[in-house]
C-alpha cells in the first residue's frame, strides 16, 4: 500500500510537470512577443529545451540525486525516438524534411559530446556549461544559416505569437486590453512554472522514497520518469498529425536539440509567412 | 541515446518520411534498447 502512495505521488508529479510545461510554453511565446523580450532567447527557451526534463533534472541535481537525472534524460530520448516516433509513423507517415534531417545529424556530434561527458556518471559544472553554451550554439547556428529561428520544438510559437500581438493590437482593443491580455499569458506562464516545479517535487522526492539506491534510481528514472516525461507527446490531444504529439505536431517532426538529441521539431515556417506576419519588433537579425 | 537518434535519420532519410514499418521497428526496439542500457 505504501508503495502504491509514493508511486502514486510520481504520477501526479509527473501530471503537474507535463501541464505544466504546457502551459509555460503555450503562453511564454505570447506575453514574451508583448513584453518585446529578445526573439533570440525565445527561440533559445522554445526550440529545444525540454521543460519537463528540465525541471526534474535540475530538481534532482539539487537533491543530489544524479541517478533520477540521467536516468530521465536517457529514458526521455529514448522513449521519444522511439516510442512516440514510432507511434506516429505506424498511424501515420511522419515526413521529414530536408532541414529536419541537417538538424538531426548536426544533433548527432553534440548529442554524442553529451554522451561523452556523462559516460563515467559524473557531469561538472565546467562540461555543464559548455553542453548550455553549444546548445545555444546550435541555434545560433541554424538562425544565421536559415536566417530564421530554427523550425525546432516550439518555436511555431514564436511566429504565431508574433501574429496574435499584430491582429489583437490592429483590432483596436487599446492599452488596457493588451495589458489584461499580457497579465493572463504571464499568470498562466507563472501557474506552469510552479506546477513544473511542483510537480519535479513530487516526481524526485517520489523515486527517492521508492528507492535510497541511486542504480535503482536510475532505472526508475529511465523507465518511469523518462517514459512518462515524453510519452505527452504520444498520448496528449491537440494539433498534431497522426496523433503523435500533442503541442508539437501541427509543425511537423523534426530534429534532436543538440544537447540531448530529441527527435522532434517543428515545421518549416515558409518564406512568406515569415515575411508577412513578424512585426519589426519581433523580427530578429537575418530574419526575414 | 545517440545511435536511436542515429536510428531514425537512417530509418528516414531514403524516403524522406518515417512509414509505419519503420514506426514498428523502432516500437520493437524500446524494450531491447531499454534493456540493453539497464543491463549497463
Amino acid at each position: 500500500m505504501e508503495t502504491i502512495v509514493k508511486l502514486a505521488a510520481v504520477v501526479v508529479g509527473v501530471a503537474a510537470i507535463v501541464w505544466g510545461a504546457e502551459a509555460f510554453a503555450e503562453h511564454l511565446s505570447v506575453a514574451a512577443v508583448r513584453l518585446g523580450i529578445s526573439a533570440f532567447a525565445l527561440a533559445v527557451l522554445l526550440a529545444g529545451a525540454e521543460p519537463e526534463e528540465l525541471a526534474t533534472t535540475v530538481t534532482a541535481s539539487l537533491r543530489h540525486a544524479p541517478g533520477i537525472v540521467f536516468g530521465d534524460v536517457i529514458g526521455a530520448n529514448t522513449a521519444i525516438c522511439l516510442v512516440a516516433l514510432g507511434v506516429g509513423a505506424v498511424l501515420s507517415p511522419l515526413p521529414f524534411s530536408p532541414s529536419v534531417l541537417r538538424y538531426g545529424l548536426l544533433g548527432l556530434p553534440l548529442g554524442a559530446t553529451a554522451a561523452a561527458m556523462a559516460w563515467q556518471g559524473r557531469v561538472d559544472r565546467l562540461e555543464g556549461a559548455v553542453l548550455v553554451g553549444l546548445y545555444v550554439a546550435y541555434i545560433g547556428v541554424i538562425w544565421r544559416v536559415e536566417r530564421r529561428p530554427p523550425a525546432l520544438g516550439e518555436t511555431g510559437e514564436l511566429a504565431e505569437a508574433a501574429a496574435g500581438a499584430t491582429g489583437t493590437d490592429g483590432a483596436g482593443d487599446g492599452a488596457g486590453g493588451t495589458r489584461r491580455r499580457v497579465g493572463r499569458e504571464l499568470g498562466f506562464v507563472v501557474a506552469g512554472v510552479a506546477a513544473m516545479a511542483a510537480g519535479a517535487v513530487l516526481v524526485v522526492d517520489g523515486v527517492r522514497r521508492l528507492s535510497h539506491v541511486e542504480s535503482t534510481q536510475t532505472r526508475l528514472g529511465l523507465v518511469v520518469v523518462g517514459f512518462a516525461t515524453a510519452f505527452e507527446l504520444v498520448v496528449l490531444p491537440g494539433r498534431r498529425p497522426a496523433g503523435v504529439s500533442a503541442r508539437r505536431s501541427s509543425r511537423g517532426w523534426s530534429a534532436p536539440s543538440p544537447t540531448t538529441s530529441r527527435c522532434r521539431s517543428a515545421p518549416e515556417p515558409s518564406p512568406a509567412r515569415s515575411t508577412s506576419r513578424a512585426p519589426a519588433s519581433y523580427t530578429a537579425p537575418g530574419w526575414r | 541515446m545517440i545511435a536511436t537518434l542515429a536510428a531514425v535519420l537512417v530509418l528516414a532519410a531514403p524516403r524522406r518520411r518515417l512509414g509505419p514499418a519503420a514506426g514498428w521497428l523502432l516500437l520493437v526496439a524500446y524494450p531491447v534498447v531499454v534493456a540493453a542500457v539497464l543491463t549497463r
